[in-house]
């Protein structure tokens, strides 16, 4: 199925949304699908480096003044129109999501966000995808093309395309006028503290009790070189900013090790930790969801337990400190 | 001046009650929720909060009116927003199953903007049975309004502009926005529902809903992008072992010798 893949290169996030949609093309249509690349920029001098993210047959890239849906879906339905392909993939972000369901009911076509898994040789295509807030897994038939589908964030990435680029263009929307609705006052970066990139992550749910306890177990996850994450609850209590958020609505992470305080382990967040290769649970909560889906649960005060831990690690570190 | 503000909300399954085997999936795909308690979609809980802290703190007077698109579960809940000084509870009426199809939806709600115009509409991002993420996005593009996503905050600046607080991918951004629009909430801190005393419970007891029929394209299923064909419970279980010991440190102790020294060591 030929295809058109939408890149927001206004973002830093750009890298990983092209990993990530170059393995789903790998894995659900063939590498050597055809399709094109429209990628979305603002910053003049990454224009080169942005290009050479998603190899594809035809490449067009976009210049605006930041990214507004609202310019990304005004250029995305005119070069639908003039040159339309079945199908259009989006990065798993916030803006991709966006863009996929609002560009489909400018085209007519069938939408859907956060996909898993398409296959595109049905009649209908089918699309697989998780609901009711992640327990189940769904099958969805698109009905109507163009089908304008944003992929699931966390999956697979794939570094390197082996696709010549055969036609390549430039557009320059600046100064678009659909956006006179809206202006920008200010823009701060998030600043994840590294959580879809650690190998190593502690993440504190509502049991942990307090803001002054999370804040305890972050200086905890420090001490270790462990990055710090929360749960849902503790994002909303505002015992830790957005974004140390884990989960189906924050970061997506695929450590090699997960310890997660206090957390109940409902099915959201643990999109954000499944990924990893081990975890361990601490809660005071035997039937805890998350117990039976870690690899190792303490039922027990996380408090006391995280203690005793620090003690044994620090103890093995000036072991071997000594030992050196 | 007077602001007209829709917040469209649903009542939905806490899911999280059901414990891991209590999922069952009926022949037409249907699923049993009806032994869990309902709650209000969490970011619709978010969205309700911020239309009242809006209104409270705008400069002219602010009508708000309270939607959801269903059944009779949704009842108490459009009473407990009277209570808290909605002027408007609405409750489109629909037996329909619209899980999967937000466009259905996203009609309903047109439909009752075109005989009720509101300046702005705010409603969650999502909702954790369909989690289609869409509602909000296809209401904007059926009125051809535009839509403001993963809004944090919404504040009133001067008479013609609101500045709105949002997520993007990278970060967090603050803008001024001309209404009308329609506003996506995401993650918003704080922004629990308020609960109303008994006196304004009393205060509000006679007030009816307000029940309309939705109208919802004669064959829902036609409008809908996406059919369901089939849904399945995941299985995420691991091996779940639990570690025995007779206090909080011996049990730290026994975790650290046979499981996180070695995975420490792998990093």
């Amino acid at each position: 199925m030929n295809y058109t893949v939408v890149l927001n290169g206004c973002s830093r996030t750009v890298q990983s949304q092209a990993e990530e949609l170059a393995a789903f093309i790998e894995t659900n249509l063939g590498a050597a699908a055809p399709g094109r690349c429209i990628i979305f920029y603002s910053a003049p001098e990454k224009k080169d480096e942005l290009a050479a993210l998603f190899p594809a047959e035809y490449l067009l890239l976009v210049r605006v003044e930041r990214y507004q849906p609202e310019f990304f879906l005004s250029a995305l339905a005119r070069l639908a129109q003039d040159n339309p392909t079945p199908l259009y993939l989006f990065p798993g972000g916030y803006s991709g999501s966006e863009l996929a369901v609002r560009l489909a009911c400018r085209l007519g076509g069938s939408s859907l966000t956060a996909v898993q898994k398409l296959e595109a040789a049905q009649e209908p295509p089918v699309c697989c995808k998780t609901v009711y807030s992640g327990y189940l897994q769904a099958r969805l038939e698109l009905r109507r093309k163009p089908y304008c589908l944003s992929i699931a964030r966390g999956g697979a990435g794939q570094r390197r395309r082996a696709v010549k680029v055969r036609e390549m263009a430039e557009l320059d929307m600046r100064g678009a006028a659909e956006a006179s609705f809206c202006r920008e006052l200010e823009f701060k970066e998030a600043g994840g503290g590294g959580l879809e990139q650690a190998s190593f992550i502690m993440a504190a749910g509502r049991g942990v009790g307090s803001k002054e306890k999370t804040e305890k177990f972050k200086q905890a996850a420090a001490e270790l070189g462990a990055a710090f994450g929360v749960s849902r609850p503790v994002a909303m209590n505002a015992w830790a900013p957005l974004s140390a958020l884990i989960g189906a609505s924050g970061v997506i992470s695929r450590p090699r090790l997960c310890i997660a305080a206090g957390v109940s382990g409902a099915a959201a967040f643990y999109a954000g930790i499944e990924k990893s290769k081990h975890i361990v649970a601490l809660n005071i909560d035997e039937f805890a969801p998350l117990v039976q889906t870690a690899d190792v649960a303490v039922i027990d005060d996380y408090e006391a337990v995280l203690e005793e831990l620090l003690r044994l690690i620090r103890q093995e570190r000036e072991l071997k400190a000594k030992g050196e | 001046m007077i602001m007209d503000v829709l917040v469209c909300f649903k009542v939905v399954p806490d899911l999280d009650q059901l414990p891991p085997g209590g999922w069952e999936i009926d022949s037409a795909l249907r699923v049993e929720t009806g032994f869990v308690k309902t709650m209000l979609n969490p970011y619709d809980e978010s969205a309700l909060e911020l239309a009242l802290r809006f209104a409270e703190s705008a400069p002219f007077p602010v009508k708000l009116t309270a939607l959801t698109v269903g059944g009779r579960e949704a009842e108490s809940y459009l009473k407990t927003l009277y209570a808290l000084r909605f002027d408007r509870a609405v409750r489109l009426e629909s037996d329909a199953d619209l899980r999967f199809s937000p466009e259905s939806v996203a009609a309903a709600i047109c439909a009752f903007v075109r005989h009720n115009p509101q300046d702005l509409i705010i409603m969650g991002r999502q909702s954790g049975v369909g989690d289609n993420a869409a509602t909000p996005l296809i209401t904007a593009e059926m009125l051809d309004w535009p839509c403001i996503s993963q809004v944090t905050g919404i504040k009133i600046r001067g008479e013609d502009w609101l500045e709105l607080g949002s997520m993007v991918d990278d970060g967090f951004l603050r803008q001024l926005a001309r209404p009308p629009l329609v506003a996506a909430v995401g993650n918003a801190p704080h922004a629990y529902l308020r609960v109303p005393t008994l006196k304004e419970r009393l205060a509000c007891r006679d007030k009816k809903v307000e029940v309309i029929e939705a109208a919802i394209p004669a064959s829902e299923k036609k409008a809908a992008g996406c059919a369901l064909a089939g849904l399945a419970v995941i299985d995420r279980r691991r091996a779940g072992v639990k570690i025995e010991g007779a206090n909080p440190q011996e049990k730290a102790r026994r975790l650290y010798q046979e499981y996180l020294k070695g995975w420490l060591a792998e990093l």
